[in-house]
């Protein structure tokens, strides 16, 4: 793994932690799957490490154009925050990983269609 | 409050029915090949599908490839030259190939990988290399074999029967005339879930048409919508115009969010499940569905939500700023291609919005999820053989109906 701190745009270091887990993860699926393989802990860690700087990533965040050319660091810290789509439903909503009666290794592929 | 409800009396007086006298459902309605070849012939064989909407076709010469997986059929719906939207089986009349490859084009001639026969967008026969070996063959009568194909509001249906018993104006009735304002096409942004569960796709009806549920299977997901005087989310303001059907839906005004995460979404984003009519409203967003006459007629001070039922296999569920539209195609008697389209006003215009929406898409997925774990083990408890018919409380009068409405087709005389 490389040296994370240095990929995240300054002011962020103290999410480095949660890189491995989230930080290269593309899809919300990917996501979802990752959300039910982490421990109960695990989500409440990045949940209180992100949920106070939600504010102040997205006012960084939204300081560059929206498009594919985030530079890099920022691409990276917007990976990390869309987690928080997946960790919010278990530590808000559920208070556990999964959904219950859900299968295990639940999967949904989410898509936008060419035409609508 | 509503407009025009004396004008819309004329269908109140008749759209509210008794409570269908079905009381209980053979469990092998669910579980029966021989049911599920009957309702393939009887029902999706004979009934308007509706499968795509107008915008997918938009510009002359716009073609979407689908699938009726419930028939092994795929289906070209393309716009002509005219502006006229038809539907034709992708099946070459030469040899069979089903020629139309890409899910989505444009193009002015469809050209069969084969033997290079091509047709124009009406479906007729244009280009035949080598004709002087085909004098049998007549081309202004050859070309691709048409489906019955219709619009209503912003979506096009389509009919498999030969000669339908209906035209699509006749099958939406009174139902397409009360919901006709209802402004789809201004919702552009569109995502997508599509699924095969293991059961049966009444089910899903099923599912979606009663309150009696949510607040036992859903208490963490949706607590914002039984309240302390309705419970049991008994819907409101059922109307029943055969096949189809409709229900309103209250939300919980007592229920306050917490979830730091969910505040700080419908703070910054003004998206939030319960709807609050503000001066902020913009012409350049999708006019609200509550400003349709059909939405809310009974003027729910905690409105939320509307069903709508579109006979066999799709419901569209009406909120005031979104609308999502599930179908249920049948695979086999045990199998189902779920489909959620959810249709926003707008795609995401910022890093924010895009959170927002993955937000939202996350615990709207959660919520299906729900309801799909029970419908898989419905299916599981009814193959088991250890119930021999299900039963159907009064508060579960939707689904009451849409059976109906099922025993009417399988039953009706050819
Ligand atoms: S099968 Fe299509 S041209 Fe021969
Ligand atoms: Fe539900």
């Amino acid at each position: 793994m490389t040296e994370p701190t240095a990929l995240l745009p300054k002011g962020f270091d103290e999410l480095a932690p949660f890189i491995a887990e989230w930080g290269s993860l593309e899809t919300q699926d990917e996501r979802y799957i990752r959300r039910q393989s982490l421990s109960m802990e695990r989500l409440q860690a990045y949940y209180d490490a992100v949920q106070p700087r939600l504010g102040a990533i997205f006012d960084h965040l939204d300081s560059f154009p929206y498009g594919p050319a985030l530079p890099e660091p920022e691409a990276l810290l917007f990976r990390v925050v869309l987690a928080m789509s997946e960790v919010a439903q278990a530590v808000e909503v559920y208070g556990q990983p999964t959904v219950p009666h859900a299968p295990a290794n639940h999967s949904v592929t989410i898509r936008v269609p060419n035409r609508a | 409050m509503n407009k025009e409800l004396s004008d819309w009396n004329k269908y109140w007086g008749h759209a509210w029915k008794p409570v269908p006298d079905v009381e209980r459902i053979d469990a092998a309605d669910y579980t029966s090949p021989e049911v599920f070849e009957r309702e393939k012939d009887r029902i999706f064989r004979k009934a308007w599908l509706m499968v795509a909407r107008q915008s997918e076709v938009a510009e002359p010469g716009d073609f979407i490839k689908i699938e009726a997986p419930t028939l092994d059929t795929e289906v070209v719906i393309v716009r002509g030259k005219d502006g006229v939207i038809r539907s034709f089986y992708n099946a070459c009349p030469h040899r069979g190939v089903a020629l139309v490859r890409q899910c989505e084009g444009r193009t002015g001639l469809f050209t069969c990988p084969y033997h290079a026969w091509s047709f124009s967008t009406d479906g007729k026969l244009k280009g035949l290399p080598g004709a002087e070996d085909f004098p049998h063959v007549d081309k202004s009568t050859t070309g691709l074999t048409p489906i019955h194909t219709g619009v209503w509001n912003d979506y096009i249906f389509i009919n498999f029967a030969e000669t339908p018993k209906q035209t699509l104006a006749e099958y939406m009735g009174e139902f397409g005339e009360y919901f006709d304002d209802m402004p789809f096409g201004e919702y552009t942004r569109a995502v997508e879930i599509i699924q095969d569960l293991p059961t049966n796709w009444k089910n899903f009806n099923d599912a979606f048409n009663e309150g009696y549920h949510v607040q036992v299977l859903h208490p963490k997901s949706l607590p914002m919508v039984p309240t302390r005087i309705n419970p049991l989310n008994h819907m409101y303001d059922p109307i029943y115009l055969a096949p189809h059907s409709s229900a309103t839906i209250q939300s919980n005004t007592d229920w306050v969010p917490t979830g730091k995460v969910m505040l700080f979404v419908y703070a910054s984003t003004g998206v939030s499940f319960i709807h609050v009519d503000g001066p902020e409203e913009q012409a350049a967003k999708p006019r609200l569905f509550t400003t349709a006459r059909g939405i809310n007629r009974i003027g729910l001070p905690n409105y939320s939500t509307s069903t709508m039922n579109f006979f066999p296999l799709s419901q569209f569920q009406i909120l005031a700023d979104r609308y999502m539209w599930l179908r249920y195609w049948p695979l086999s008697p045990d199998k189902t291609r779920f489909i959620v389209r959810m249709y926003f006003g707008a795609p995401p215009r910022s890093h924010l919005e895009e959170f927002a929406e993955a937000f939202q898409l996350a615990s709207t997925r959660d919520v299906f999820t729900e309801d799909v774990s029970m419908t898989r083990l419905q299916q599981q408890g009814m193959k088991s053989g250890g119930v021999k018919e299900v039963v159907l409380g009064e508060n579960e009068h939707m689904i009451r109906f849409t059976t109906q409405m099922i025993r009417d087709y399988m039953n009706a005389e050819d």
